[in-house]
């Protein structure tokens, strides 16, 4: 079955529930947990269809900085992102987001071996990649935000 | 949680019963236990309850306060119970310590009593309009109940782990930095950027404190326009001060737009607190955000885990954006 499609069966469940099952719950512990469902159902059916392009855009970014930074990069997945028989944007979303999760890994371990400008032999060269660290995790924090996914927004 | 979700007509629960025969032990005579009801709350790692206490013709009302399942905080409840228990009548604002039961022997969970006191921590007040002047009156007077709060001898909580000036913030950050290793469920390379230089800039405390730990509206019990009661001492241990003053005006909780954040920090000094270092404030706030993160963290993984099946938690590491979003703001270049 592709039709309906996934997401407009989250937004259909979530609908169903906050129109039907909410009013028939008094104030408590199980209409509390009926709200935060609808409230991840709406948000996961926001986010999803935005998730490749967002994986795709995140994967290529940590990969060109780790690679600017002299860090090492991750061995690429079997299906070999947008280089192999298929297109980068048929990886399936597991292999997308294995992959971005390793580079990230990858930028975290860089971080923590980064010299202090305190300690380091030239401050002003460590001051400069620890900021250019910095601006690259607000590039990331900001293309996350746009999937919306916070309960708190952002 | 095993107590009912309210009070039953008819025949008393077994719950309230087990309670009865808990008290009764503990007072020494027949204590009977009515108005057994849940008190609403956004709180998570305590349940809160109200019920009445009567024995020897007195009527005591109550709030117990019991240990939720797992959820985004595992604290045990003595060192809080003997916490309040210590800070009576020390002219800080706590409600009175009764009873403390910190095995499931009691009502199938550990809890404890305290007196009941007056007044509403609902945080809704901060987004409502007219709430202005009763906001900025409540946060004068937490800050000078937190001024209080630090200046009080700590020899009384001998209960509480030791700490010294120059191991206050190394404690604080080892165990939160461990508690992330430990709780994350992927790397999240901005929280370690903020811990690396947590780690890489500690400061030094002016002295021990006793530290809330969670201070902050929503934690405040007030009455009108006057402040009540600090609750929710689940976080509390010896410290740096300054600890509190990052978390107290964290924007999910912040009075900024009724009292200024420099208003209350004068207020903070003029209550005997002491001046505040800007750059050692900032190491505190850079601290909160990591703190909440790993706390938002932890409940996500007791989700995914099952230890916990409550829904606030199951998304809450989508929250980590924000905070770290502060704490890049934070380090940004002057």
């Amino acid at each position: 079955m592709l039709n309906p499609s996934v997401i407009d069966l989250l937004v259909g469940v979530a609908d169903a529930l906050h129109a039907d099952v909410t009013p028939e719950l008094g104030p408590g512990p199980a209409r509390d947990q009926l709200q935060a469902a609808v409230a991840i159902l709406r948000r996961v059916a926001r986010a999803l269809p935005q998730l490749p392009a967002y994986l795709l855009e995140d994967i290529a970014e940590l990969t060109e900085t780790l690679r600017n930074l002299g860090a090492p990069l991750p061995p690429l997945p079997d299906a070999v992102i947008g280089q192999g028989a298929l297109p980068a944007t048929m990886v399936s979303l597991d292999v997308l987001i294995a992959h971005d999760l390793a580079l990230r890994a990858g930028l975290a371990e860089l971080i923590e071996t980064e010299p202090s400008p305190a300690t380091a032999p030239d401050p002003e060269e460590a001051a400069v990649r620890q900021e250019r660290l910095r601006l690259v995790l607000v590039g990331l924090n900001q293309r996350e935000a746009g999937l919306r996914l916070s309960p708190w927004g952002r | 949680m095993s107590l009912p979700a309210a009070p039953a007509p008819g025949p008393a629960a077994p719950q309230q019963q087990r309670l009865e025969a808990f008290l009764t032990d503990a007072v020494g005579e027949r204590v009977a236990v009515t108005e057994l009801q849940r008190i609403s709350s956004v709180g998570n790692a305590r349940e809160p309850w109200s019920f009445t206490a009567t024995w020897d013709g007195q009527r005591t009302r109550c709030v117990m306060l019991v240990k939720a399942a797992a959820g985004q905080l595992e604290t045990t409840l003595r060192p809080e119970f003997d916490t309040i228990a210590a800070m009576h009548g020390q002219g800080v604002p706590v409600a009175r310590a009764l009873w403390c039961d910190d095995t499931d022997a009691g009502i199938g969970a550990a809890f404890f009593v305290t007196e009941w006191v007056p007044g509403s921590a609902d945080t809704r007040l901060l987004r409502r309009a007219e709430g202005v002047d009763q906001i900025r009156a409540v946060a004068l007077q937490l800050a000078q109940a937190a001024a209080r709060l630090h200046q009080l001898d700590v020899a009384p909580f001998g209960h509480l782990n030791p700490t010294t000036t120059t191991e206050a913030a190394a404690t604080q950050l080892g165990y939160w930095a461990e508690l992330f290793q430990r709780q994350r469920m992927e790397a999240h390379p901005a929280l370690v950027y903020a811990v690396t230089w947590l780690q890489r800039h500690l400061p030094r405390a002016q002295r021990v404190s006793v530290v809330h730990g969670d201070l902050r509206f929503g934690n405040v019990l007030y009455d009108g326009d006057r402040l009540t009661a600090l609750l929710d001492w689940e976080m509390t241990h010896l410290g740096d001060p300054i600890e509190d003053l990052g978390w107290v005006y964290r924007s999910l909780w912040s009075p900024e737009r009724a009292l200024p954040f420099s208003e209350f920090l004068a207020a903070y000094r003029d209550a005997g607190g002491g001046e505040v270092d800007p750059q050692h404030l900032r190491w505190y706030q850079v601290f909160a955000e990591v703190k909440h993160s790993v706390i938002s963290l932890t409940g996500t993984r007791s989700f995914a885990e099952r230890s916990t099946t409550s829904l606030r938690h199951a998304d809450r590491a989508a929250t980590v954006v924000a905070f770290t979003d502060r704490v890049l703001e934070l380090l940004a270049p002057c």
